[in-house]
């Protein structure tokens, strides 16, 4: 008996922990001007907005490598960040992307996690 | 000179690796101690152009890296813990200075910014400890009491940004430049080395060889599947999950407890606004990340809204309707039939044995720090004298946690008197002091395997 409780046990607590991705904490992220989020270097891109399309959430942006298209879903965060005017950064979204902006977009394979939008104010 | 100290000396039995005989002094320090120093240095004393507060503000070294509400009404009104009461800009939205000073609970603001005065959180300071051992999970790492506590890239290495941000600035604009300046990439270097350095670097091998009766059951009872079913997710009295049951890279793993569901919290009891606190994630999923409990005897209150005062409080937690009606607890009752339902006799039991590994810890990491005040190459008398403080504080612990339970009274009674050494130690120099040091270390193993066999 206590043998069939235990490897109930090990079965059931193995469904109970909790494996999902950390989130991380991306309050703070808000605050971080474009390219000083640490450690993502190697997952984001920073670049100037060349197109977009609203409806299919696509951001074509020109970057040091080139030219690349990426696509925003439910998940993806804005922050637009006016450190550079030395005002209060704040979240934002989709339509706080204009052509010729300014941004980084941290992303996992084709999926943006979240865009920094350099303010035009 | 050279290094002419036996094993029996100063402690190698418990740190054997840091002995070294007949080892030639050498004045260079090692490139990662060196780090670790600059990390130590940034760690308590840089502001990053804030407020005033530090690293060490709420991690202090006198009080295990975290911070109680005894050791927070030793300080002085203008220490920058208080900046909420001295700062104008920061008087609003930054902190409620009674819960800090009453519950040292710290303001967050997990899930966003956009409404300062409704939208955050009062969560403790959990102590820097054994991180080493306690981040790494097979979802990536685990940081801060929700283990989502790090922007970027979620690390530890990024943990000083979103803690900068939150906790320094001079304005709740938090600009940076302006209200801050972000660490630069090797500060957070050497941060993290700091922080990694920090007390226990291994996970200990249960069951130990304890010699206290109580103890020895506690222990018993700890790692029994069907009884206190503790080890499954604190395996080893770590923070991580069993690998026979969660697979064995599993690692540090977060569960929803139910700590939020207690009744008469005491943040509640003040009357303050304390929103609940949703854990993981925006919005929450209720989880909270497991810490180690080898270090939670001198480390209470506990869990993430110090809502328990006493490590007796803690493991009784396990027992009321608040955990055993949580998901984590229904999965428990699902899978073995019951819950947690110790009875108060189990609970001192359990107890017991977490002040003893806690005094056992703290007997170690002391013997460390009194190795690391002579190591191999050459180091200044200040830095000498505060790991010979930081060795006082380990023991001091130490013999609180056995006393207030009135466990190993001759041990904790050795542990009084090598204080007392240790103190002499630090007011003295040259070979007096290393003979005060070498007395101390052999009082330490002897004080040691009064606990624990050979």
């Amino acid at each position: 008996m206590k043998t069939i409780v235990i490897r109930a046990f090990v079965i059931l607590l193995a469904c109970v922990a909790t494996q999902q991705m950390a989130l991380s904490q991306k309050a703070t992220e808000v605050y971080i001007p474009i390219g000083s989020s640490p450690g993502v270097s190697s997952k984001s891109y920073v670049g100037t907005i060349k197109r977009l399309d609203y409806e299919t959430r696509s951001i074509e942006l020109d970057g040091p490598d080139g030219t690349k298209i990426i696509y925003a879903n439910d998940e993806t965060l804005y922050y637009l960040d006016r450190s550079s005017y030395g005002k209060k950064s704040a979240t934002g979204d989709m339509h706080d992307c204009k052509v010729g902006l300014l941004i980084e977009v941290l992303t996992d394979d084709d999926t943006i996690e979240w865009v920094k939008i350099k303010a035009d104010q | 000179m050279h290094f002419a100290l036996g094993r029996k000396r100063i402690g190698a039995g418990l740190v054997a690796v840091i002995f070294v005989t007949g080892c030639p002094m050498t004045p260079t320090i090692p490139p990662e101690e060196d780090l670790i120093l600059t990390g130590e240095n940034i760690f308590f004393n840089e502001t990053f152009d804030g407020n005033g507060r530090t690293c060490g503000t709420c991690h202090r070294a006198e009080d295990n890296f975290a911070l109680s509400p005894n050791f927070i009404a030793t300080l002085p009104p203008d220490d920058a813990l208080f900046v909420s009461e001295t700062n104008p800009n920061l008087s609003d939205n930054f902190e409620n200075a009674r819960l800090i000073r009453e519950l040292a609970l710290i303001l967050e603001n997990q899930d966003g910014f956009d409404d300062l005065a409704n939208n955050f959180n009062l969560r403790g300071i959990p102590h820097t400890l054994a991180l080493r051992t306690s981040i790494d999970s097979a979802a990536g790492p685990q940081t801060g009491w929700s283990g989502d506590g790090s922007p970027g890239d979620g690390s530890l290495r990024s943990f000083a940004v979103g803690a900068v941000i939150q906790h320094f600035p001079l304005t709740t604009n938090r600009v940076a430049g302006v209200d801050f300046r972000l660490p630069t990439d090797d500060e957070l270097d050497a941060l993290e080395a700091f922080q990694l350095s920090l007390g226990r670097q291994d996970e200990l091998a249960l069951p130990l060889a304890l010699t206290g009766t109580l103890a020895s059951r506690g222990q018993e009872i700890f790692m029994d599947r069907t009884l206190g079913k503790c080890n499954a997710c604190h395996f080893n009295a770590g923070a991580n999950g069993d690998p026979g049951l969660f697979g064995p890279d599993a690692g540090n793993l977060n569960f929803n407890t139910g700590i939020e569901a207690l009744p008469d919290q005491p943040a509640d009891l003040t009357g303050e606004k304390v929103p609940n606190d949703d854990g993981l994630g925006t919005p929450g999923t209720g989880e909270f990340n497991t810490p180690p409990v080898v270090e939670a005897a001198d480390t209470g209150p506990f869990f993430h809204n110090n809502s328990v005062a006493t490590i007796e409080g803690a493991v009784a937690f396990y027992n009321g309707d608040a955990f055993n009606s949580s998901p984590a607890g229904l999965l428990i009752i699902g899978a073995t039939g019951d819950g947690i339902n110790l009875d108060a006799t189990q609970v001192a039991a359990v107890a017991a044995f977490l002040r003893v590994i806690n005094a056992l810890d703290n007997i170690r990491e002391s013997a460390t720090l009194l190795d690391r005040a002579y190591p191999a190459f050459t180091i200044t008398p200040e830095r000498q004298t505060r790991l010979l403080q930081r060795a006082t504080f380990e023991i001091d612990d130490a013999v609180e946690v056995l006393s207030d339970a009135n466990l190993h009274a001759v041990a904790a009674n050795n542990l009084s008197a090598t204080l007392i050494t240790l103190e002499k130690a630090i007011q003295s120099s040259g070979t007096s002091r290393r003979q005060h040091v070498d007395d101390a270390g052999s009082d330490l193993i002897r004080a040691r395997e009064r606990i624990i066999r050979p």
